[in-house]
């Protein structure tokens, strides 16, 4: 493991049991949310993490947190493995591991003042001997945050419903900012809110990642969104990871045919170039998630599929300049 | 708060409710000392007199007594044990539904089929057996045993309000933090949930008071001399034909708490789960 890595995952597997009968729960199956991943997070770098919907990126920030407990695999933190941390390292390196929700509706508890939202984490570790401020140091480093994220310091004593939308994502990135975390693991951050405030708050984390020195691993689906903020992007297919390159190289010279597809799904903004673009339009569906697959996992909907792809699962491999693709079309 | 206020004053209903609740917890503080009669007095001059005879605002019964005074004095045991029973069933309540709910998986499921079991016995039956095991009726037992029969009923309510915030995001965001089962529960949920569990205790607030007074018209109840409103209903059934009054007052007395309190319910659910 390199010095600057900050978080490696490796082999993470999470499979959701599905279970049948009445009184006796069997397990007829599992939803394979992910199904072996591998990547590597450095220092002060922010790795995209795109797919569409239902291909478990969410699953993997969870597994990373531990929200979930994953099925198999390592999730390696300062070399730490959390997966099989005791509660106590667990806790000191979720000091370092912070989240960022989808939804700011929902991720603020709407019976708690913005004050006490940003304050909880250093309550809690407080509270728990872990964290050595004093109540007025805490209000303060409140105060504080709430203007490094773009808050009035006097709306402390607001309750969430009297924010917008935007301000609400300001309270929970404070919040997640509030320990001095190393990593923030952003789930889809900006997804529900405007175009006009999305940016806002893509700026606001530029920001405060240059500022803090703080690493990202930033969930979307917008690809354009994936493009202003990441140094690399990883995409993910059906619980696998299919590519991971440097933002521009994935931009330039997609490999996968997924990503192929994906990136000719981008809208230009200049209607002659518009119309002339050739979009790879992929047929079928995904299929369902609770099938061991034995093959590529792009198998059925792949426009270059080869008949070695049915019987073989590709691995990802490195071609250069850490652009690294599980495809069979490249040797 | 000054919402809730601010709805009181376009609900008159929910007024009518308040005013009746407060009249009978200040006829229960104050009342047996404005009384020209003790509830035990026997005015052998004016046995089952009419209202209003001998100083007797309300009449007499067979043995004389006030029935004023001992309506009264009635009250203040039934709003005893309703009061009781309703924090008790829903404190307990909260603790085993959110226990169950929070936990999930086989905790849950033994925790729902001991409620589905007690459920399935009517609370009345239920709770004259506990009384049977208890012994005599105080207020002590009797508040012990109508909260366990409703504790089934305000641990659903609880369980299901938590459900529904327990998957919510900033539950999340507090175990990433740190926070611990306990603190998750009561100080991130529970205040979220209060609009329905209180719309709860109310609602057990009502119920009590019925179970206290159909246990005493079935004689289970508090027992003589403490004068019980349900009690007193079928104490006077025999002079019902030439004093229904004595019949009357103690049932109307029954009826105009339970129907206050059941519009101060409907007003908090209202007012604390359609709104918000």
């Amino acid at each position: 493991m390199a010095e600057k890595t900050l978080l490696q995952v490796k082999d993470l597997k999470m499979h959701f049991p599905i279970e049948e009968g009445i009184v006796i729960k069997k397990q007829v199956g599992a939803i394979r949310a992910i199904d072996g991943i591998d990547f590597q997070i450095e220092k002060g770098e922010t790795l995209g993490l795109v797919g569409e919907s239902g291909c478990g990126k969410s699953t993997t920030a969870r597994c990373i947190a531990q929200l979930h407990k994953p099925t198999g695999g390592e999730v390696l933190y300062n070399g730490v493995d959390l997966c099989n941390a005791t509660e106590n390292d667990l806790l000191q390196a979720r000091k370092g591991i912070q989240m960022v929700f989808q939804d700011p509706y929902a991720s603020l508890n709407p019976r708690m003042t913005a004050g006490n939202i940003i304050a909880e984490p250093m309550t809690i570790y407080r509270q728990r001997r872990m964290l050595n401020m004093s109540k007025k140091e805490i209000t303060e480093r409140v105060e504080d945050l709430m203007e490094k994220v773009g808050l009035n310091r006097h709306f402390k004593n607001r309750y969430p419903h009297e924010f917008s939308g935007g301000q609400r994502q300001r309270i929970g990135v404070a919040r997640a900012l509030a320990l001095n975390p190393k990593l923030i693991l952003a789930d889809e951050p900006v997804s529900a809110l405007d175009v006009s405030i999305q940016s806002q708050i893509l700026n606001l984390l530029a920001d405060l990642q240059k500022e803090f020195d703080l690493t990202f691993l930033f969930i979307a689906h917008d690809l354009a969104v994936i493009q202003h903020i990441s140094t690399r992007v990883a995409v993910m297919y059906l619980g696998k990871i299919v590519e991971i390159a440097k933002s521009e190289d994935l931009y330039k010279k997609p490999m996968h045919p997924y990503t192929e597809a994906l990136m000719s799904a981008v809208p230009i903004p200049d209607p002659d170039v518009e119309r002339n673009r050739k979009r790879i339009i992929l047929t079928g569906d995904v299929p369902s998630p609770d099938q061991e697959r034995h093959g590529c996992y792009f198998y059925d909907r792949c426009p270059k599929r080869l008949d070695m792809c049915k019987n073989s699962i590709p691995q990802l491999k490195d071609h250069g300049d850490k652009h690294q693709v599980a495809c069979h079309l490249y040797k | 708060m000054r919402r809730i206020l601010h709805d009181l004053k376009s609900n008159p209903l929910a007024i009518a409710g308040f005013a009746v609740l407060f009249l009978w917890i200040f006829l229960a503080l104050a009342g047996p000392s404005l009384m020209n009669f003790t509830y035990t007095e026997m005015d052998t001059q004016n046995q089952i007199a009419p209202p209003g005879t001998g100083g007797h605002l309300l009449g007499t019964d067979a043995l004389g007594r006030d029935l004023l005074a001992r309506i009264v004095t009635g009250s203040r045991s039934i709003l005893t044990v309703a009061l009781f029973t309703s924090f008790f069933s829903t404190a307990a309540g909260i603790i085993i539904g959110f226990s169950a709910g929070y936990f999930g998986g086989l905790v849950d499921k033994i925790f729902l089929r001991i409620l589905d079991v007690l459920m399935s016995i009517p609370a009345l039956v239920l709770a004259m057996v506990i009384l049977g095991v208890l012994g005599d009726s105080t207020i002590m037992s009797l508040t012990l045993m109508i909260s366990i029969a409703y504790i089934p009923a305000t641990a659903r309510v609880a369980r299901g309000t938590l459900l529904t915030h327990k998957g919510r995001e900033y539950v999340d965001a507090a175990r990433i933090m740190g926070e611990n089962n306990f603190s998750i529960m009561f100080r991130q949920i529970l205040p979220n949930t209060l609009g329905p569990i209180i719309v709860e205790a109310t609602a057990r607030f009502a119920y009590s008071i019925m179970m206290v007074a159909s246990l005493g018209f079935l004689g289970v109840g508090l027992q003589p001399p403490t004068p019980d409103w349900g009690m007193m209903v079928i104490e006077n059934k025999q002079i019902i034909s030439v004093a229904p009054w004595s019949v009357l007052y103690p049932a109307l007395a029954i009826a105009s708490l339970v129907i206050a309190i059941s519009l101060i319910s409907d007003f908090f659910s209202k007012v604390l789960i359609h709104e918000s």
